[in-house]
């Protein structure tokens, strides 16, 4: 059965709503052990589709491929990692658990489909699905003003962006008379690509696309949506919804639009040097954190678009294409984010904000584990080798020189080592200051665990590239 | 020009003024009434298209149910409070000559091209009869978009989780706002006058050194 993944976490974000209103209040921290329970067999489920022929399912809306596989994988390990962190949090703060995990498993479901997605209307509909669920996720402290101004400016930026997308994709159908994906390209491969409604075609879906992964200049929703809403939340938003809107990216442009490539390689370069650099500079000047990461998001926006912009569609498998490098960036993007976030929430412990450089002074000292691996993670964030974050970027700049865009290359070596100086000031200040509070952390096994395996993930996909290459570069055949 | 085309241009038309009102209206009650209308000419567009169906939906939900509903909300608040307040912000005067731009950039794409040969132009006058009515409506929605329109239920599921979950619960909710605000008030002025930390208020435990 090709959807069994998805149907598991459907089942699951059910299930999970059904208990959290029958349980008593004290009994509800079990539900976490289901949202875990539910995310791994899911996960199962999802491994044991890799290799198998990739098939397609309720009249061509959606495909069970490798490339499903992989994002699925992406997407769980995401939801895995996300609810880890998210207990110790939550309890604090008295957030309701069973709506929190419901609206994870909701929105996980519409990342699965947006990536398993071969139709224009199913593609749709999953990323409202997603979208909804994470725009209710951002303002789930309904208490907090910061966390009801996120909610608020994502949803009224989000709805409008998704006009613009839907927009888009009607023009797609006008053009080609098709939904399919894959007709799609069948019809722009017969046609003229020398077609004016093309080109607004390729600009309306770049821009709704780019509003839900946050290129610059659509970005502004971002550092305030991710400041306002419950740390948790903010780290599924930076990964999850952020992966699952390159896959859409990727199905749109990629498997629909592949013909177009010449069209729109160039916008998309000038996209990701606009996005990159611009986060940078704006990301140096931040004293809370939660913004600072928002910015570092922006920016890691754009280094991902630049395997978009030097994709070959065709090429496949070779060594350093674009579109696998652009994968395998995500894979890495994915563990060192959500560990950075993951330290966020563990240092806001007991504090109302926490979020500024000032609470992490002498964490060193205070939380020496906790301090290495917020390390690890600034300094994979940076690209320094062999962390995970530096093979990410390496196969990225191979991919933009192989394809013939060297200035791309050399814009993204200079924004990292421009974003040097904001990571590297968390670590200067978790040990180079001096404080006299004894502010109290967590004690929490999950959000230990979860930092554990976001600091061996980050470590080891570096040191052992080549597996996880393979497997992203596996996960594009279909292309 | 024959009478189909007529009655489309007559349509969009006033479709396009009453929107421009939506927005442009000071009353919000004035400004959901041109909704109303602005629904009422698509409708009679989908009418054209041979989609009776969406036609009929259009009348009854959007200008039925959802626009009444937006009067009944209105009449529960002060819209004059509403009205004072400024309906354009400091960007109107760059975003208006950009909107005119795209909207002529739009039209000019259409323009280029012979909208005949598009092969979605291209379906008889036959198959589109048939297209737009109920049986093949329920046809498709139960076949080929069986998945989307199961996805769209839990699209509607989640908008119901978050209106109950994002809804206050009154007088508790206010009180701890309240709180919330003062502590962060608290927060920020020790923060400016020493640069230091803030004593937590909760109680947790201490971690004294590493957590591993």
């Amino acid at each position: 059965m090709a959807v069994l993944p998805e149907v598991v976490v459907t089942v699951l974000a059910m299930l999970l709503l059904l208990l959290d209103a029958v349980l008593p209040e004290h009994r509800k921290s079990g539900l976490t052990w289901l949202a875990l329970l539910g995310f791994v067999v899911a996960g199962a489920f999802n491994l044991y589709q890799w290799g198998s022929p990739a098939q397609s399912a309720y009249g061509g809306m959606v495909g069970a491929d490798n490339f499903t596989v992989f994002f699925n994988t992406l997407f769980l390990a995401t939801a895995i990692l996300v609810v880890l962190m998210a207990p110790a949090y939550l309890r604090e703060r008295a957030l309701p658990f069973g709506e929190f995990y419901s609206l994870l498993s909701f929105a996980v479901l519409g990342m699965m489909f947006t990536a398993a997605s071969t139709d224009l209307i199913s593609l749709f509909v999953s990323i409202e699905l997603m979208v909804i669920a994470v725009y209710i996720l951002a303002g789930l402290a309904r208490r907090e003003k910061r966390s009801n101004e996120a909610s608020l400016k994502y949803f009224l930026l989000g709805a409008f962006a998704s006009a613009i997308l839907v927009y888009g994709m009607s023009w797609l159908y006008g053009i080609t008379g098709q939904t399919n994906l894959a007709k799609i390209a069948g019809v722009l491969k017969a046609t003229s690509l020398d077609n004016p409604l093309l080109l607004m075609t390729i600009a309306l879906l770049a821009v709704g696309v780019g509003f839900k992964v946050a290129l610059v200049p659509f970005h502004a929703w971002t550092p305030d949506a991710y400041e306002g809403a419950p740390t948790p939340a903010t780290a599924f938003m930076s990964v999850g919804p952020k992966a699952a809107a390159f896959a859409a990216l990727l199905r749109i442009f990629i498997s629909a639009m592949g013909p177009a490539q010449p069209d729109y390689s160039l916008l998309f370069a000038i996209l990701a040097v606009l996005t990159m650099t611009l986060a940078n500079v704006v990301a140096i000047q931040q004293n809370n954190i939660k913004r600072m990461l928002a910015y570092s998001s922006i920016a890691h926006s754009g280094y991902i678009l630049v395997g978009l912009a030097a994709a070959q569609p065709g090429a496949g498998s070779d060594q350093v294409a674009g579109i696998p490098a652009l994968m395998f960036y995500l894979f890495v993007y994915t563990f060192m984010t959500l560990g950075a976030f993951a330290i966020v929430a563990y240092v806001q412990a007991g504090q109302v904000t926490g979020e500024s450089f000032d609470d992490y002074r002498a964490l060193g000292r205070r939380a020496p584990m906790t301090a290495i691996a917020m390390t690890l993670f600034m300094l994979s964030l940076t690209g320094v080798p062999p962390l995970a974050g530096f093979f990410g970027k390496a196969y990225l700049i191979l991919a933009a020189v192989h394809s013939g865009m060297a200035w791309l290359a050399v814009a993204m070596a200079v924004n990292s080592a421009i974003s040097a100086y904001y990571y590297l000031r968390v670590v200067v200040v978790m040990y180079m200051s001096d404080t006299t509070e004894r502010v109290p952390l967590y004690r929490s096994p999950f959000i230990h665990s979860m930092l554990a395996v976001a600091s061996l993930a980050t470590f080891f996909v570096g040191v052992f590239a080549d597996p996880f290459l393979r497997f992203a570069q596996g996960a594009t055949l279909g292309f | 020009m024959n009478a189909p085309t007529a009655v489309f241009i007559v349509l969009a038309a006033v479709a396009v003024v009453s929107s421009l009102n939506v927005i442009l209206r000071r009353n919000p009650v004035h400004s959901a009434i041109f909704l109303a209308l602005t629904i009422l000419c698509l409708a009679g567009e989908f009418v054209l298209l041979n989609a009776e169906f969406i036609a009929a939906t259009e009348v009854i939900v959007y200008a039925g149910a959802i626009i009444v509903l937006f009067l009944f909300t209105m009449m529960l608040l002060d819209i004059r409070g509403g009205m004072r307040t400024r309906q354009f912000q400091n960007q109107f005067g760059l975003a208006a000559p950009i909107a005119v731009l795209l909207v002529a950039l739009l039209g000019a794409a259409v323009g280029a091209i012979n909208i005949s040969g598009l092969p979605a132009a291209a379906l008889s006058t036959l198959q589109a009869a048939q297209l737009g009515s109920v049986q093949n409506l329920g046809q498709e929605l139960y076949s080929n978009f069986l998945l989307p329109f199961e996805l769209a239920s839990l699209v509607l599921t989640v908008g119901l989780i978050g209106a109950i979950g994002l809804a206050g619960h009154g007088a508790e909710d206010r009180e701890e706002q309240v709180r919330i605000e003062e502590a962060l008030e608290f927060d920020t002025k020790v923060r400016a006058k020493e640069g230091g930390h803030l004593e937590p208020e909760e109680e947790l435990v201490p971690a004294g050194g590493h957590h591993a």
